[in-house]
């Protein structure tokens, strides 16, 4: 078979399954799960456009997917919008606030960077906890469930549809940024930032642009988030969930769009594998971002670049 | 009542600041920011819970044993996640050293459980009274003892031997080696002095803030925010720092409100970088390129 | 021919180092200009001056006839000024292809949504640049490599495509910070030929270099820098013969030295 033609039967197959997924699983505790896995891939995805191509460590990605949620949640309890514009609204509501804070952040050297916008992440998530608006640390209560007419999503198996549209349009954006002017100086910034000045690009410019589009994915991520579990509290959108988001970015590769799914997807799913003692688990987990961090710079899909595994591959017959 | 408060958020200050000057010589040695650093001092409290309250081993022989251990970890840290990682990245190891952190939290979990444990003053129920000014005679002492330790270090930095081989690495690392310094010795030992300041700490804290597994949390962004200040490698910064944060958060507590008191520091946080990003000790560095 | 660079009394201090004193130099539309001068006479802090690496304490650039002290780099790059490092400043980590489109960056005017939307105009665009890169470096001569790492190239052929990137901008100053370290004599003919192809374009060129022979040959002017004050300027063999250059390079020590 010509490579291309396998590609498009693989394409065909992978995108089969994951229409009949909701058929095949029956049990509530998984789809919820994969729906969750989901919703951590809009996360990790949007991370790695500036994480992952410019090394600056957006440690404030979850404050912004909690930005999306309590907009989504507040646009729709108070204002009634429907589900349908609560959710592109909330993403350009976390885009414009992640491009205000983007501005002044973005001009700093990489450590100060990161301590910003944990600084950043933990002021919104005290506003979250203490604001009358969003329901104190009690959180926001009664989201409504999306609906198109008298169809109403209020199953996992259903709104599983809403997240996969989502995230195939999410995902083909990202992929074009990638392979566009935009994607190539992004990536070169790690390179060298003197020599994209120039050439006559205005850096900030494109800094700023890049954390913009990834905290938009982070509140559309939000939103789908509060009318899934069509209840949110101040406490998911934490420093130690920005952690998380930004090991499985790691654990994937960073700085590449498959990468990020495929770490978004492990580091959801393994937890789940490993539920016997929650504290050894944690204890296990915190070692295992030490392991991740240190020895596999790369991530899982650098792992697969390495020449031993290369040659495995080949002899299998695979390439 | 401005006494007591300016009492307690010096004291509350001279700890932030024992953290944070861990905090900066591990930066000036090796140029990696610690983020287990809070629960280092954390796990002294916890010894000294399991050493003085649980043992009934005298209170000057436990902080001797646990400063020692406290040095020990700190130079285990050294060796197993900083040496064999040199060539990855700074702001990586940063990452690797929140893992470490979640580590010692659930590593506390299972030792000494989750509930928070309540450390008695040894002074008793003795207070000192000044008119009609109630101050916990706690403050004071960290007080005293952060004075100790600043006097002490100075000496030991310039006028010992050792302390300057210390300087030395910290200036330029090839130099000092090429000059017959055992560089990866002096770091080491580095690395246990921060462990020490940070036990001081752990210590001094324990008896007056909530001694629980997350509480390391807290500190690390306290500590963090005092490192900002300081432009990450400033020894007096460290100190002053953590005084203006001791006292911000004290006062601002009493006056504006209890339940923001932690933005303060984030607060501190968000205008240092936004005007002067070196420190409020470091010169004016301007990122160009 | 117009002028196309004018400095007066340009002044850069370093704490108290004064690196670039006074200089006064001015450059005509299609010179070649060498600057020379020992090491420390601030050749370099010149350069960065001048393309806004760093701002200049006292005095003015004019390019173009236009005041630019005030101009962040990308916009003086946009105005037509590149420039190529001592130390290579290519993307080591892309490939060859890219770090040539990266330069064509500014020619491509679809915007983000254009790009995100996938417009006709953006599809083109981005063909359209594929393919000029491609025909870019098959006129350099090193498409065989187009998509390896950049940094597994030759040290030549790096600093060939770092030239060849500078060039994308189509910019009326190039400025060349020794571009000649690290090669053979084959290769700095190669290069010789290069600035002169390109000078021919109608781009003019400062080029600050340490190998004599090549600037004394490729350039129509050149400059003398020491301790960041302009000591002479001229023709080659006017250069050459000047006893304050000469100075300048042996030190007045060496008579000394000898004398005792």
């Amino acid at each position: 078979m010509l490579n291309s033609e396998r590609n498009r039967v693989l394409t065909i197959i992978i995108a089969v399954i994951l229409i009949i997924i909701p058929l095949l699983i029956k049990s509530n505790y998984y789809i919820r799960l994969i729906n969750l896995c989901g919703i951590y891939l809009l996360l990790t995805v949007g991370l790695n456009i500036i994480t992952g191509y410019t090394g600056n460590p957006n440690m404030a990605q979850t404050a912004f997917w909690g930005i999306g949620a309590y907009a989504s949640g507040l646009l729709s309890i108070k204002l009634g919008l429907p589900f349908w514009l609560s959710l592109p609204l909330s993403g350009l509501v976390a885009a414009m606030i992640g491009v205000l804070v983007g501005i002044p952040t973005l001009k700093l050297k990489v450590f100060h960077f990161a301590i910003g916008t944990i600084a950043f992440g933990q002021i919104i998530q005290l506003f979250f906890k203490n604001l009358e608006i969003t329901g104190g640390p009690a959180g926001l209560k009664s989201i409504p469930t999306p609906k198109i007419g008298n169809y109403v999503f209020d199953s996992d198996f259903s709104y599983y549809y809403i997240i996969l549209f989502v995230i195939f349009i999410l995902i083909s954006l990202a992929y074009r940024l990638e392979h566009s002017k935009y994607g190539r100086a992004l990536k070169a910034i790690k390179e060298s930032e003197l020599a994209l000045q120039m050439l006559g690009i205005n850096v900030s410019y494109i800094k700023v642009l890049a954390f913009g589009v990834s905290t938009f994915y982070a509140g559309i991520a939000g939103s789908l988030y509060a009318h899934l579990f069509t209840y949110i509290s101040p406490d998911t959108f934490s420093f130690f969930e920005a952690v998380k988001v930004l090991t499985m970015l790691y654990i994937g590769q960073a700085g590449s769009i498959s990468g990020a799914i495929i770490g978004s997807i492990v580091l959801t799913i393994l937890p789940e594998a490993l539920r016997f003692s929650k504290v050894y688990y944690m204890a296990i987990y915190g070692i295992g971002i030490v392991i991740i961090f240190a020895y596999l710079p790369n991530g899982l899909i650098g792992l697969t670049r390495h020449p031993k595994i290369r040659k495995y591959i080949k002899n299998l017959g695979l390439r | 009542m401005v006494i007591q408060l300016l009492v307690n958020g010096l004291g509350m200050g001279c700890i932030y600041g024992l953290v944070a000057l861990g905090l900066v010589f591990i930066w000036k040695g090796v140029r990696i920011v610690n983020f287990a650093q809070g629960d280092f001092a954390i796990l002294a409290g916890y010894l000294l819970a399991s050493f003085y309250i649980e043992w009934q081993i005298p209170y000057v022989i436990s902080i001797f044993i646990i400063c020692i251990i406290l040095a020990l970890v700190s130079v285990i840290f050294e060796r197993l996640v900083y040496r064999p990682l040199k060539n990855v990245s700074s702001v990586t190891i940063a990452v690797c050293t929140v893992g470490v952190s979640i580590f010692l939290q659930n590593i506390f979990q299972i030792i000494w459980g989750g509930m928070f444990i309540p450390i008695p003053s040894i002074f008793g129920s003795y207070l000192i009274m000044v008119g009609d000014i109630v101050i916990r005679p706690e403050y004071p002492l960290i007080i005293v003892v952060t004075l100790f330790v600043i006097i002490f270090q100075q000496y030991f930095l310039y006028n010992t031997v050792q302390g300057k081989a210390m300087r030395a690495v910290e200036a330029d690392r090839d130099v000092a080696s090429l000059m017959g310094i055992d560089t990866a010795k002096v770091v080491s030992t580095t690395f246990a002095y921060s462990g020490v300041l940070t036990a001081l700490a752990g210590i001094m804290l324990a008896p007056i803030f909530f001694l629980s597994t997350a509480s390391g949390s807290l500190i690390r962004l306290k500590a963090l925010a005092v490192l900002v200040m300081a432009g990450f490698a400033s020894v007096p910064g460290a100190v002053v720092g953590g005084i203006i944060l001791g006292l911000s958060e004290v006062f601002g507590a009493s006056y504006i409100s209890s339940e923001y008191k932690e933005a303060i520091s984030f607060g501190i946080i968000i205008i240092i970088l936004l005007f002067r990003p070196s420190g409020l000790f470091g010169s004016t560095v301007k990122k160009k390129v | 021919m117009g002028t196309i660079l004018q400095t007066t009394n340009l002044t850069k201090f370093f704490g108290g180092l004064c690196a670039v004193d006074g200089v006064n130099i001015e450059v005509k539309e299609g010179e070649i200009r060498g600057l020379i001068g020992p090491n420390g006479s601030g050749k370099s802090t010149f350069l960065n001056l001048i393309c806004g690496i760093e701002n200049n304490d006292r005095g003015e650039i004019f390019f173009n006839n236009q005041e630019i002290n005030r101009e962040p780099i990308h916009n003086r790059a946009k105005m037509g000024i590149s420039r190529t490092f001592q130390t290579l400043e290519l993307f080591k980590e892309l490939t060859v292809l890219q770090n040539i489109m990266i330069g064509f960056h500014n020619s491509m005017k679809s915007n983000i949504l254009g790009i995100l939307v996938q417009t006709k105009k953006a599809l083109n665009e981005e063909k359209d640049i594929y393919e000029q890169s491609t025909e870019l470096l098959k006129i350099i001569g090193i498409s065989n490599r187009a998509n390896d790492r950049a940094g597994s190239l030759s040290y030549g052929q790096q600093r060939l495509l770092e030239i060849s990137r500078a060039l994308t901008t189509k910019p009326k100053l190039l400025l060349l910070d020794e571009p000649a370290a690290g090669l053979n004599l084959s290769e700095i003919n190669d290069l010789v030929n290069l600035t002169y192809k390109i000078n021919n374009q109608g781009v003019t060129i400062i080029i600050v270099e340490h190998r004599m022979e090549m600037i004394m040959k490729i350039s129509d002017l050149i400059t003398v820098l020491d301790e960041g004050k302009k000591i002479a300027e001229g023709k080659a063999d006017d250069i050459k013969n000047n006893p304050a250059v000469q100075e300048a390079y042996l030190g007045k020590k060496r008579e000394e030295y000898v004398r005792n």
